[in-house]
């Protein structure tokens, strides 16, 4: 014989307790010990889908390697004595050769406008006049260009000390991920002694 | 619309940069008739363009040698005169241009200002955005354009050796007094500089004061700065410089620095960025806005902005 939709009301899911009395209009029902409530659709999708947290994150580090982090990781390859000293070899072969020009200059000015004999120059004194300057204009840049150097790796090494920082605090925030049922039984493998987790297939 | 197509935009910009640029020095002498057919219709529009790709493609240093050397055969008539201005050039390369790059831009800033007639534009400008050693590159930029008119004067006056090179030192040692004895008699470029110093310092110090509209003050009082430095220095020296045009061009000049800076602070296309990455789950397509600077007096999100600051600063 077919049930009828009254009687089929009556019919209640094992485990629900049902409330005497039952319940007034505009009460929510009270909380039985063991049922989760369902996250709301908003609350999941945003959960599958996406970490602000870690957005924000990645996109800062995503930045930096677009901006600076190819420099940086080819400055990070040496250490700061042989990036300073990479850079200041070139700086001292410019200079060195601009000491040269000015030095051109000065000796064409002084034999063929003051008309210097050129029998009577003291060759010596000359070249060590001309190596001074020289090496005078060599240490000057030199000093500039370390400082400029030593200022540019300080700065590298800021970047990215505060890159892995970011790359520390990403680790720390995991995505959630959803599990499926097969992996979410095999996560517990110690009793329930304290009686507190719900197997109920039913939530 | 910038944004989407910043690389090759960037790129076309460059690129007609450097096309003017030698368009420009390719006017200012008279070359060997050797280098006549590469300066001439059908090779001169390929050459330009190729030079135009070298000053996209190469680093700023290289593509400053390699406008010494376009320099050099344009004057090349005059040999003795090319080797001066280019030993010179190579001096400014090699002392200040190597060191900082970026900078010395401001030396074909600085010409290009004078060129058309709006040279108190570029300490406006560089007061806003640069440091105060963008003193130097300015310096250097008013020099070499007071200099351009004597360089044509003494490729006019003074006789050549061309390339008989046995006579060569005869021709030196008429053109290295006159060059030595222009440099002295000129002093308008020291004046020049000094003023634009001043004009610098006063933007810089101001754009950066925690007052509200600083930098709009900092335009206004370099502006008004400019204009009294020269008339103090006309009154002072003698230097003769036409006030009522000066004092337009000025005018002129703030107007521009003000759009400029307006774009930069309501917009600020030049921060905003696309990145692209990927986790195990999701690729993720991101367009990064940064706001708009808010005034510093706003308590309300001082420490969160210190915090984002600190760590914005750090990966910049």
């Amino acid at each position: 014989m077919s049930e009828t939709k009254s009687e089929k009301k009556k019919v209640k899911a094992p485990g629900l307790r049902e409330v005497s009395g039952g319940l007034k209009a505009g009460k929510k029902a009270p909380k039985t010990p063991g049922v989760r409530k369902k996250p709301s659709k908003a609350r999941e999708s945003r959960g599958a889908m996406y970490d602000e947290k870690r957005i924000v994150i990645m996109t800062k580090l995503a930045l930096y390697d677009k901006r600076h982090g190819v420099q940086d990781r080819k400055s990070n390859e040496f250490f700061r004595h042989d990036y300073i000293y990479k850079k200041n070899m070139w700086t001292r072969l410019c200079s060195a050769l601009g000491a040269i020009g000015i030095l051109a200059i000065y000796w064409a000015n002084k034999l063929l406008v003051v008309k210097v004999d050129i029998l009577e120059v003291d060759f010596r004194q000359e070249a060590l006049n001309a190596g001074i300057f020289v090496i005078a204009v060599m240490a000057i840049y030199t000093l500039i260009g370390t400082a400029s150097a030593a200022r540019q790796y300080a700065k590298v090494q800021e970047r990215l000390k505060a890159y892995f920082n970011m790359l520390a605090a990403l680790d720390r925030i995991k995505p959630e991920r959803k599990r499926s049922p097969e992996e979410a039984s095999n996560l517990y493998y110690e009793g329930d002694f304290a009686r507190k987790r719900s197997n109920s297939t039913l939530v | 619309m910038y944004k989407q197509f910043e690389g090759s935009l960037g790129f076309l910009i460059r690129f007609m940069i450097g096309v003017s640029i030698f368009t420009a020095i390719s006017g200012i002498g008279k070359g060997l008739p050797v280098f006549d057919p590469f300066f001439k219709p059908p090779l001169e529009l390929p050459i330009l363009l190729l030079l135009g790709v070298l000053y996209v493609v190469l680093p700023r240093s290289l593509s400053f040698g390699v406008m010494i050397v376009d320099i050099g055969i344009q004057l090349s008539s005059h040999l003795e005169i090319a080797v001066i201005v280019c030993l010179f050039l190579m001096c400014i390369l090699f002392f200040y241009a190597r060191l900082a790059p970026k900078e010395s831009i401001l030396i074909l800033a600085a010409l290009a200002a004078y060129y058309l007639k709006i040279p108190y534009l570029v300490p406006l400008l560089a007061g806003l955005y640069m440091s105060i050693t963008s003193l130097i590159p300015i310096a250097i930029g008013i020099f070499v354009w007071n200099f351009i008119p004597v360089v044509a004067q003494l490729m006019d006056t003074v006789p050549t050796a061309g390339l008989d090179f046995l006579n060569m030192p005869e021709s030196f040692a008429i053109l290295l007094p006159q060059v030595f004895r222009a440099i002295a008699a000129n002093q308008n470029w020291v004046f020049h500089s000094f003023i634009f110093a001043m004009v610098l310092l006063v933007v810089y110090g101001i754009s950066r004061m925690s007052i509200d509209y600083s930098k709009d003050i900092a335009v206004a009082l370099g502006a008004l700065l400019v204009i009294l430095s020269f008339v103090i220095a006309q009154m002072l020296t003698g230097i003769e410089e036409d006030l009522a045009a000066l004092s337009m061009f000025t005018v002129i000049s703030a107007i521009i620095a003000e759009v400029v800076r307006f774009f930069d602070v309501v917009l600020d296309y030049s921060k905003a960025e696309k990145v692209e990455f990927e986790d195990e789950n999701n690729y993720y397509f991101v367009k990064v806005v940064p706001k708009v600077i808010m005034s510093r007096r706003s308590k309300g999100n001082r420490k969160v902005r210190e915090e984002e600051e600190e760590q914005e600063s750090a990966l910049n």
